[in-house]
């Protein structure tokens, strides 16, 4: 419908061209021939048409200079947390149940060392006898080595005849 | 409604994910930034939205295009963002809004003068003013029409809104935005 004061399409008419080109065909009709309305219509759509444009390009420099990080890879490294979670518990088993075994089980005998408490008695027996010679040998008094040498008896001068040493 | 060919065609490019993205990313985030007016919100939906599209492609019967699919599931995940409230959250935080000075930076390079350079700008900026001001369907619907061109049925099928709902909330966006360029009679 035209706008009796005006001569041109109204804002209902032309908002709905906008929104659906093949509209009231008297609007199309008005459109094709008025050159006010062709200016209307070609203002709207150029700024929307850039708005279209510059929103995509900005968004795609956004997007590019942001991480590309995809949620799908993500969800496929999720996969991996329980796989992974099971090794660490493996692992963690592996370490503590040796020291809860340790701590309540006697440790066996390597495999060939045959350890007995028999054994076990005859070689303690020897390494004290063993000790015990030591400790008689040490406890001997055997000649000083310097008598070998024969030296005169040892002068108990004191701090003086040191001194009087020192001084020659 | 399109033919078997394309269909297959459509289902078995949905494997590569990666593929689609690259095709459709940057519409479905402008999209969707332009919806909810949040930059960074908009890029954590578009990925979810990648996501379950990749999850549901078997869902996909072909019987709409690619692009129209994704905005369906695009404008579900706003609307459960909504729901949820979260989406109030962000908005309130508003410390990743839109920024259309920044945005002008992007504008097209064959405007003949600075002065039409100008022009441009500022019409820009009006666009994006009129957006603000426009609820959140009216703004999906909007840029589905004028920026995606999709026909009203497409908008109806993406937005699961009856037709004559998708024509008020465009009609009062258009109105809005023609106010704002000083282009109503």
């Amino acid at each position: 419908m035209i706008d009796a004061a005006s001569g041109h399409l109204t804002d209902e008419d032309f908002t709905d061209l906008l929104i659906d080109s093949s509209g009231n065909p008297g609007s199309v009709s008005h459109l094709a021939q008025c050159s006010h309305c062709q200016s209307e219509q070609r203002i709207f759509l150029s700024a929307v048409e850039d708005f279209s444009t510059t929103s995509l390009a900005w968004t795609r420099s956004k997007i590019a200079t942001s991480p590309l990080v995809i949620k799908k890879k993500s969800f496929l490294q999720s996969l991996w947390l329980p796989v992974g979670l099971a090794f660490a518990t493996v692992a963690l088993l592996a370490v503590v149940l040796p020291a809860w075994h340790d701590g309540h089980v006697p440790i066996n005998p390597a495999p060939g060392v045959a350890v007995t408490s028999d054994d076990s008695a005859s070689v303690i027996a020897q390494d004290n006898q063993l000790l015990e010679s030591v400790s008689i040998a040490l406890s001997t008094e055997d000649n000083i080595p310097l008598s070998e040498y024969h030296l005169p008896p040892r002068q108990h001068g004191g701090a003086n005849g040191r001194m009087e040493l020192r001084n020659r | 409604m399109i033919q078997l060919g394309q269909e297959v065609s459509a289902i078995s490019e949905l494997e590569d994910i990666e593929a689609v993205m690259g095709l459709y990313r940057a519409r479905i985030q402008r999209y969707v930034a332009f919806s909810i007016g949040d930059d960074d919100l908009a890029e954590t939906i578009t990925q979810e939205c990648f996501l379950k599209a990749y999850r549901s492609r078997d869902t996909f019967r072909g019987d709409c295009t690619v692009s129209t699919w994704l905005f369906g599931i695009a404008n579900n995940l706003i609307k459960d963002r909504i729901r949820r409230k979260k989406f109030h959250f962000w908005r309130k935080a508003g410390a990743t809004a839109v920024d259309a000075s920044e945005m002008a930076s992007f504008l097209p390079s064959n405007e003949a003068s600075p002065e039409r350079r100008l022009l441009a700008k500022e019409r820009l900026e009006q666009v994006n003013a009129a957006l603000d001001t426009l609820s959140v369907n009216q703004r999906k619907i909007f840029i589905l029409r004028f920026s995606e061109g999709l026909d009203l049925s497409e908008i109806s099928s993406s937005t699961g809104m009856p037709v004559n709902t998708v024509k008020t909330h465009l009609y009062r966006a258009v109105t809005a935005v023609r106010s704002k360029l000083g282009v109503t009679s």
